[in-house]
């Protein structure tokens, strides 16, 4: 078992491959109550086609989050109920990336990590159960569906990307989950729930010694087949937008209102992912932060309210921005920040702009510190990328105003700008 | 490793309370001022604009935008405003929260800059002819409307709104903390002025410190701000009125929904200061408060009637909210298993394994109050205005002990006073 002290947030981490790849984090924070565990695959919504060896599988949109719908159901036991019984709550979520089951517990925490693993690692998929879950998924999707804050945001994403999967909902579509079966659950699950495509992260009130030797135990008394390199493979997918404006009306009471720059460069990993993820959430702060003129006077013009955002997601194989909110006036919002746009491609970031975002980002990285699930949660995902949560300061302090008004006019490109909007219906 | 300490140091300076909590396992130091008013017709709604107004300017940062600027530069330190309904008190937050010296580069030091900032937003407004700037009052009294609307437009939070107006008529609890939509156009920046002069500034002020603070040096740095805000008199928190029920009423709403809303309201006849507070808390947990509570169990798992159902309980006011989003067809039926269900806990139908997980759920909910700042001081002000403090120990040594007859005996007090069902417009009541 590795340790690594963090002396600039005073934390420890301790790490271990086991034998059968799976990876494992564990870190103690003195003085708290709760433990909280994630266990993780690298294995999304967006993984439908991969291959290993001589087996080329391509599965129907949505099998990852129906894999993890039926994860908890089990021959005998009710997987909830197993967690209660020790006082934690469990639950679990898929993304475009990853799924993650997860529990928190102030008591019993041994008890409740075995039944995390031995959970995860024991499927148990027929057709029957399958079939029943079709119903429930199919009226989560209609949820999503009725939602105009989730409309808005995916209609923007299908605006930017013509056929990356990133395009289409995380649950999939009414349609596409009606082909799933318990074999193809079952492919899946081989493929991507081996451990050495997995991490356990533990964090809170523990003693790390003797949760990695309870984990060791657990996973030596259980076999895993061997599995070679997993391909995945992601349609091609042009620079350019695929739809630049996408406006709908909805049942609401407000206009909601994104914009969206698409990602040229993709195919990073590691510390310039990291960087690169830094650089642009300054840009956006200095551009629509609260502290900066533009916010102050779309909010002076009673344009936006207390909602409106911005933010960057980065990964390996896509990368966008997003910007907006709830509106009075879509049409003068996009065009007053169309307005800024232009202006921040004229003028650059000053030092003392950069500097001031630089501190504030330090400041709400510390504040996120002290949520375990943001340790959990931030680190594996991270840690998918080839990233380091904790190298976060120290990448801070090495960006250099250059790098980030070279940002500054390479990222927030007209031509790869996409907008959303929804509008109320008559 | 079970600490079990909410250990909150209180220092009263002229007339207000300082609460401070000296720990190093946060990253950050949470500074909150709670300001506290009687919920009141004349005055409820200028209390919900006032915040939102003082964040706008003040003396030495007159633009939101300067404030902003000077919160970056405290390493983003974050700053919000928030308005709340505590028992029948309305309480104005400002909170603030910044990182800790010993995550900073050297000689930074943040805690007394934030306290000064914190005093100047409340003690130094931006005053324009005996008033507040009209640009920033008209746009706050806009933004108040539309958080209005907003709760409008969620049918729940709307449903509730409504039972709670219903039930309480005539007493302060059937406000809103976010004051009434009317009397917003009406407001001048000379009222809001006055009303801040002469009302907010003289009611009982709870001041928390989360982090690495120790009580004197925090008492030190806020001096300045309790000389200017000093209050005479006793510190007094608006003790709640209970009503005895006669007989439960029913109100009937109709509007524009796709799923009905069914909620009833109960007086419990428990507040946090009775002895009996604890069963109350636990009886909550079984009925209705978690996915293995009987209202989860027999409204949504065996009889698919809702998606939701759960019970919510309000102990500084001493009622009891039960919520479900049902089939308009299924009013009765789903109103008559939530009884049912009352009186199986009453008549002591509790088995081994539901007392069992409900006190397991509840004890753990309670233990991870210790790793939030926010959730620390929400438990201690909750206290202070409820007027009984106990320790966590305390509350978690009482849960273990408890029997189902507590419970029964808990569930028996519980009265239904109102049956509220927000439903489609002209349907048929089975």
């Amino acid at each position: 078992m590795k340790e690594r002290l963090f002396q600039n947030v005073k934390e420890t981490l301790y790490y271990e491959q086991l034998d059968n790849g799976l990876q494992v984090f564990i870190l103690p924070k003195q003085g708290f109550s709760k433990t909280y565990a994630t266990f993780t695959t690298r294995y999304g919504s967006i993984d439908n086609h991969f291959q290993s060896g001589e087996q080329e599988v391509q599965v129907p949109d949505g099998i990852a989050h129906f894999l993890e719908h039926k994860m908890f159901e089990k021959e005998q036991d009710d997987v909830f109920h197993l967690f209660s019984k020790y006082g934690a709550s469990a639950n679990a979520f898929t993304s475009f990336d990853r799924t993650s089951y997860l529990f928190s517990c102030t008591d019993q925490v041994e008890e409740n990590l075995t039944t995390l693993l031995d959970f995860v690692q024991n499927p148990y998929f027929t057709e029957k159960t399958v079939e029943k879950e079709k119903g429930i998924i199919a009226q989560e999707i209609n949820m999503y569906d009725d939602n105009p804050d989730f409309r808005v945001y995916f209609n923007l994403l299908q605006g930017m990307y013509h056929h990356h999967p990133v395009r289409i909902y995380v649950a999939g579509t009414v349609n596409s989950i009606q082909e799933i079966t318990a074999d193809m659950l079952t492919t899946c699950y081989n493929f991507f729930y081996h451990p050495s495509n997995m991490i356990l992260f533990i964090v809170g009130a523990l003693e790390p010694q003797t949760i990695m030797d309870l984990v060791k135990k657990n996973q030596a008394d259980k076999t895993f087949p061997k599995l070679g390199e997993i391909e995945r493979y992601y349609p091609f997918e042009p620079e350019s937008v695929h739809q630049p404006v996408t406006d709908i009306p909805m049942a609401v009471g407000i206009n909601k209102c994104l914009i969206g720059f698409k990602e040229r460069n993709n195919g990073l990993t590691g510390k310039e992912l990291l960087k690169r993820e830094l650089v642009t959430q300054i840009v956006l702060d200095v551009l629509l932060g609260k502290s900066s003129p533009l916010y102050e006077q779309l909010y002076n013009e009673g344009l936006i309210g207390e909602d409106f955002g911005a933010d960057y997601s980065g990964e390996f194989t896509y990368g966008y921005s997003v910007i907006g909110g709830d509106t009075t006036n879509p049409d003068s919002l996009i065009e007053k920040l169309n307005e800024g746009i232009q202006r921040l491609h004229q003028t650059s970031i000053t030092l003392e702009q950069f500097e001031r975002s630089r501190k504030k980002k330090i400041g709400g990285f510390l504040r996120s510190l002290n949520s375990l699930e943001f340790f959990a949660n931030q680190f594996t995902k991270y840690t998918f990328n080839e990233i380091d949560l904790f190298d976060i300061l120290d990448t801070l302090d090495e960006i250099r105003l250059d790098e980030v008004n070279e940002r500054r006019v390479h990222h927030f490109d007209r031509n790869q700008m996409a907008v959303s909007i929804i509008r109320p219906q008559a | 490793m079970l600490t079990t300490g909410i250990d909150f140091k209180t220092i009263n300076h002229h007339g207000n309370n300082i609460h401070t909590l000296h720990t190093s396992k946060f990253k950050t130091t949470t500074i909150q001022v709670h300001v506290s008013l009687p919920l009141q017709e004349e005055h409820v709604t200028k209390a919900a604009l006032i915040a939102n107004v003082l964040k706008r300017g003040n003396v030495p940062y007159p633009t939101e935008l300067k404030l902003r600027e000077r919160l970056d530069d405290l390493y983003g330190a974050s700053f919000d405003v928030d308005v709340l309904k505590k028992g029948e008190n309305q309480v104005v937050v400002f909170q603030m929260e910044i990182a800790q010296d010993a995550y900073l580069p050297k000689g930074s030091s943040l805690l007394q800059e934030a306290i000064e900032l914190l005093s100047a937003i409340i003690l130094q407004p931006v005053v324009v002819e005996e008033g507040f700037t009209p640009a920033f009052v008209q746009i706050e009294k806009e933004n108040l409307v539309k958080r209005i609307n907003s709760i409008i437009d969620d049918k729940i939070r709307f449903a509730n709104l409504r039972a709670t107006q219903e039930m309480c008529m005539g007493e302060p609890y059937a406000l809103s903390a976010l004051g009434i939509k009317e009397e917003i156009d009406g407001i001048t920046p000379q009222d809001l002025y006055r009303f801040y002069r002469e009302i907010f500034l003289k009611q009982s002020k709870d001041i928390y410190v989360v982090g690495v603070a120790e009580s004197t040096r925090v008492k030190g740095l806020f001096l300045d701000f309790l000389e200017q805000a000093k209050f005479e008199g006793e510190i007094s928190y608006a003790a709640p009125i209970d009503k005895p029920v006669h007989e439960p009423r029913t109100v009937i709403e109709e509007l524009e929904v796709t799923q009905g809303k069914l909620h009833l309201g109960f007086r419990t006849h428990t507040l946090l200061k009775d002895d009996d507070y604890v069963p109350m808390l636990v009886f909550n947990g079984l009925f209705g408060a978690y996915p293995h509570s009987k209202l989860f169990i027999n409204v949504r798992e065996k009889e698919s009637l809702a998606y939701y159902a759960v019970s919510r309980l309000e102990s500084l006011k001493g009622i009891m909210m039960v919520m479900s989003g049902i089939e308009f067809a299924n009013y009765e039926k789903a109103k008559g298993i939530i009884l049912e269900q009352l009186d199986q806990v009453r008549s002591g139908a509790i088995s081994d394994e539901e007392l069992t997980q409900t006190k397991a759920v509840l004890i753990n909910q309670l233990r991870e109050i210790q790793d939030s700042a926010y959730a620390m001081i929400d438990y201690h002000y909750n206290s202070t205005i409820g007027e009984r403090y106990r320790s966590l120990e305390e509350v978690i040594g009482e849960i273990q002990s408890m029997q189902v007859e507590d419970i029964a005996k808990a569930a028996a007090k519980v009265e239904l006073d109102l049956v509220y069902f927000l439903r489609n417009k002209g349907g048929n009541m089975e």
